[in-house]
């Protein structure tokens, strides 16, 4: 006897089903759970940059000092003993930094840019600025000490996952790239998951005021994971140096031929 | 019915792993990750314990299989390095089964097949709700068919039917889960319901011949 089933019937019909699924019993991982916080931290963080100085200095839980929680969303360095794309890099785990949604290997890159088409970012769009503050659901900051955006765009589904400001070359910017931008800067929600990842990086932890960010003094390849974590073959490229720092939830990555004194001057003109 | 009053009494089932026979009071989601934001590791203890079975079960029914107690690890530690960009008024639980949703859907990223979901019926009738065991073995019936209907839907429709009514999520947290916009869940899951409602009318009026 065929019936229709209203939803109502239907979706408790669902629960109930699902009460009766076959999960084992769940695990017992507190005790595994502290003791992978307690080490990394006693680790004395595994940063992997270059300061000169002769050893890690960093006392237990370097990261939760007063200084650093000041900003309510001070930047963070997330340590991650476990993220790879492939069984090379999951071998490299010691070299992966990873940094409100911006993962950085020193080893090269699984995959070479193509050097025949134009990356651009899935779903990449030009809107207007205020349109692009509409749709994202995160913050846009855009540099006091540049100004307006010669072009905005915006990529990845609605709400989009990453705003992109471009400032085309002018005086008193930076040489321009071959399609002519002289500083790009990629906005996006920081998050513990990806949004892209660096390869080839020696990095630098710079002040922007107080705040923390990572400077990425040479070019370096870019790849960019969408939402469902694949990488996307048709947006890596190689990046020029870049500066990324947090204003808020949001993380920006900024790109162009500066020295890292003048990236860190527009950084430190979005943070009023 | 809106499923979501049932899930207070499925969280006390999920709740039988010897923790929660202690009498302490129990502190709530925020103090827990305040405290936890300033390194207070009993009290993220206790947001571990409250979670992990809300956890293994997202990273089981997303298809984690046998890596399924190392994702929820993962998840954690990754969890509470990712404290201090959380937002605090923010609720803990879809945010942390995010990651988990995360890392799950990661064991498979980089492999040419991707791992389906683990949807399979328990061995045996355990919750022993009605004494009538001729109405038990109707519903066990009724519910292989529900399930392989289930399971003839696209991946898509799955996952969210997964997260609404298998994870109890609410359409939101879904959303979240699953790092979707939040209005394609409403939608998706409405079609998903049709596209079940169609199956199931279809093989319930199946004439089994010579029966």
């Amino acid at each position: 006897m065929p019936e229709r089933l209203t939803d109502d019937q239907l979706e408790r019909e669902l629960v109930e089903l699902g009460r009766r699924l076959d999960v084992p019993a769940p695990p017992q991982v507190a005790t595994a759970v502290r003791r992978r916080i307690e080490s990394q931290t006693e680790a004395g963080g595994p940063l992997p940059i270059p300061t000169g100085r002769p050893g890690p200095s960093q006392s237990r839980a370097w990261w939760l000092s007063p200084r650093l929680l000041q900003s309510a969303a001070a930047l963070l360095l997330i340590f991650v003993a476990l993220f790879a794309l492939s069984p090379q890099v999951r071998a490299a785990v010691r070299d992966v930094l990873q940094f409100a949604g911006i993962e950085l290997h020193e080893e090269s890159a699984p995959v070479r840019p193509s050097p025949t088409s134009l990356p651009s970012l899935p779903g990449e769009r030009t809107v207007t600025l205020a349109e692009a503050q509409a749709q994202a659901d995160f913050t846009i900051r855009v540099p006091a000490e540049l100004g307006t955006p010669d072009e905005v765009r915006v990529a990845d589904g609605e709400p989009p996952r990453v705003v992109s400001l471009i400032y085309h070359a002018g005086p008193g910017r930076p040489a321009a790239d071959s399609s002519g931008v002289a500083i790009r800067i990629d906005e996006f929600a920081g998050s513990v998951t990806p949004v892209y990842e660096k390869y080839g990086v020696q990095v630098e932890k710079v002040l922007i005021d107080g705040s923390l960010g990572i400077w990425v003094p040479r070019p370096h390849t870019l790849m960019y994971i969408d939402r469902s974590g694949t990488f996307r073959q048709e947006a890596a490229r190689m990046s020029a140096q870049t500066l990324i720092w947090q204003v808020g939830a949001t993380t920006l990555r900024m790109e162009g031929d500066f020295s890292k004194e003048e990236a860190i001057g527009i950084a430190r003109s979005t943070l009023s | 019915m809106e499923p979501r009053p049932l899930h207070k009494s499925y969280q006390r089932v999920l709740k039988c792993d010897g923790r929660s026979q202690r009498e302490e009071p129990r502190t709530d989601d925020p103090t827990a990750v305040a405290r936890a934001r300033e390194g207070d590791l009993d009290a993220y203890g206790e947001l571990v314990g409250r979670y992990t079975a809300a956890a293994h079960r997202t990273a089981a029914l997303l298809g984690a299989g046998d890596d399924a107690e190392d994702v929820v690890q993962e998840a954690f530690v990754k969890a509470f390095n990712g404290l201090p960009s959380f937002r605090e008024d923010a609720p803990f639980r879809p945010w942390l089964l995010q990651i988990v949703a995360n890392e799950t859907m990661n064991l498979h990223r980089g492999r040419s097949r991707r791992a389906g979901l683990q949807l399979r019926l328990a061995a045996y009738g355990d919750s022993g709700r009605t004494a009538d065991p001729a109405e038990e073995a109707i519903g066990d019936d009724r519910r292989r068919v529900l399930l392989h209907a289930v399971r003839q839907l696209a991946h898509k429709d799955q996952l969210v039917i997964t997260c609404r009514y298998f994870l109890e999520l609410s359409e939101a947290e879904t959303a979240q889960v699953l790092g979707w916009p939040a209005g394609s869940v409403k939608s998706r899951l409405s079609r998903a319901l049709s596209r079940l409602r169609e199956r199931l009318a279809v093989r319930l009026g199946e004439e089994v011949p010579g029966a």
